[in-house]
């Protein structure tokens, strides 16, 4: 019985936010964007003058990684704030939870339908780039080293998507995702900031804030950090059991406070 | 083994006490009406006994089981007031949703829906999208999802909006068919002429207070049911 209700859930998912118009949008300005950074490429390549200078060649995988990361993260947003609103929004809500479905289980299948579905645009994205700048001759051979960099990025997603789900629960669609970016710029630079390590003479109340926010919240740029090496075949950097573990405890603790959320929302009388 | 028992039941929208010491029983295999004015309370009373709205005191229980819980909803299918779904759904993508969500395999799903469709007189519609339909035909969707369920308590908040003199019927035959499978309807409605039609048991509701819950015919004494209700919440007023 439960089984069968995860599939509907995840079903329903992609049927309602694959048809999302935005991200159709998002996806063919995306598409003109990788055209236009290749074609500025090839200028500075054929110019070695400029090239030289601004030495673009070097970091067109570094860019393209840039590129796409944001744009991955910026989906996350999107479908983040509907999963959950647009059912608020319709009414459907009230009725799932009156189905015999546990809560934290409704908005897993919720969040998961979402995850799956950017990251099949992240892929088709990325394979797309690839293929572009693979037909202007860049050295961009297709490795393994990708698909693992992108399985690391996919966190990231996730996070993205929590985040604006649980904006979404309290707030309206527009004021949860301008929400749900303000807290990922904090979660980036605190995890920025407190990674080298914690200088406890130098807090102050601001500090403390960010420290606390790099302590219970995923480190998104650990992860952003991890993926990117992963693609650009960097070894400096290793992704240790601790780090592994916090993502865990961290993600688990966003995932119930946005689940309580939920189980404590008032769907008030309508009379 | 009553089918709802609601125990000093309050409930508060900030400082405004909206559901005050409300107790009521609601035997098994009937099909029982929730009546009062606007803003009496029944959609809010209603929403506690689903679990969807929260409750600062008493205890709601369903077929002995706390409300809120996941082996109460188990036995119970909502239908509520303005039924919608996502508008480029087709009606039977719709139906397929709600029977996948009440357990309905897979192997029985279509016939159940066609079943479904053809009850509420609706099966022209079956390759329809939401947003195609008018207000009336969505309440039969609504309808027919419900029958979906195999539940043993039904809840329909304002079951007859939007629907038209046959659409009314045909909802009508369909509660009073649940209620001799010993299923137990549970209506929350303004319209009074069909209620004394088809409940055998009432409960009144002003201003969060329970006035009244038991035999429609006991209440009515001889009068209609609009002339007694007039009379209760009139006399509560003034």
């Amino acid at each position: 019985m439960s089984n069968v209700i995860i599939k509907a859930l995840l079903i329903n998912t992609f049927q309602k936010e694959i048809r999302n118009k935005t991200l159709l949008f998002l996806f063919v300005l995306f598409i003109f964007l990788i055209l236009l950074i290749n074609q500025i490429s090839v200028f500075f390549v054929s110019n070695p003058s400029m090239e030289q200078g601004f030495q673009w060649s070097h970091t067109k995988m570094s860019f393209l990684y840039e590129i796409i990361s944001g744009w991955g993260g910026l989906l996350g947003f999107i479908l983040g704030v509907s999963t959950i609103k647009s059912d608020l929004d319709y009414g459907i809500s009230q009725q799932i939870v009156a189905f015999p479905i546990r809560p934290w289980l409704y908005l897993a299948c919720r969040l998961f339908g979402s995850w799956l579905i950017v990251n099949f645009y992240y892929i088709v994205t990325l394979v797309l780039a690839l293929m572009v700048f693979a037909f202007s001759g860049d050295q961009l051979a297709f490795s393994y080293k990708i698909f693992l960099s992108f399985g690391v990025f996919s966190l990231k997603i996730l996070i993205c998507i929590t985040i604006a789900a649980f904006f979404s629960i309290h707030f309206s669609k527009i004021l949860a995702f301008v929400s749900g970016i303000i807290l990922f710029t904090i979660m980036n630079i605190s995890n920025t900031h407190f990674t080298q390590g914690v200088v406890w003479s130098e807090l102050g109340p601001f500090s403390m804030i960010g420290l606390l926010v790099h302590w219970i919240l995923p480190r998104v740029d650990t992860i952003s950090l991890l993926s990117k090496n992963l693609l650009l075949d960097k070894t400096t950097f290793t992704f240790n059991i601790l780090e592994g573990g916090h993502f865990l405890i961290a993600y688990s603790f966003l995932f119930w406070i946005t689940c309580l959320s939920l189980k404590f929302k008032d769907y008030q009388g309508g009379e | 083994m009553n089918a709802i028992n609601i125990k000093s039941l309050k409930k508060f929208y900030g400082n405004r006490l909206v559901l005050d010491d409300v107790n009521l029983s609601v035997p098994r295999g009937v099909v029982f009406a929730l009546l009062g004015p606007n803003g009496a309370g029944k959609t809010t009373l209603l929403k506690s006994i689903l679990g969807i709205t929260r409750f600062k005191e008493g205890a709601i229980e369903i077929f002995e089981k706390t409300s809120n819980s996941y082996e109460s909803h188990k036995c119970l299918a909502y239908f509520p007031e303005k039924f919608n779904f996502f508008p480029y759904f087709t009606v039977d993508g719709v139906l397929k949703f709600y029977g996948k969500m009440y357990g309905v395999s897979h192997q029985d799903l279509g016939q159940q829906i066609d079943k479904a469709l053809d009850k509420v007189e609706i099966m022209a519609l079956k390759n329809r999208r939401i947003s195609q339909i008018s207000k009336g035909e969505l309440q039969r969707v609504g309808i027919a999802s419900i029958l979906l369920a195999k539940a043993e308590f039904y809840i329909f908040d304002e079951p007859f909006y939007g629907l038209d003199p046959i659409g009314i019927k045909i909802i009508k035959d369909i509660f009073q068919e649940l209620a001799s499978c010993n299923k137990t309807v549970f209506i929350n409605s303004h319209i009074l002429g069909e209620v004394e039609k088809i409940a055998s048991e009432i409960a009144i509701i002003n201003k969060g207070k329970i006035l009244f819950s038991g035999n429609v015919n006991t209440f009515i004494n001889g009068r209609s049911l609009e002339d007694s209700f007039y009379s209760i919440i009139k006399g509560v007023q003034a």
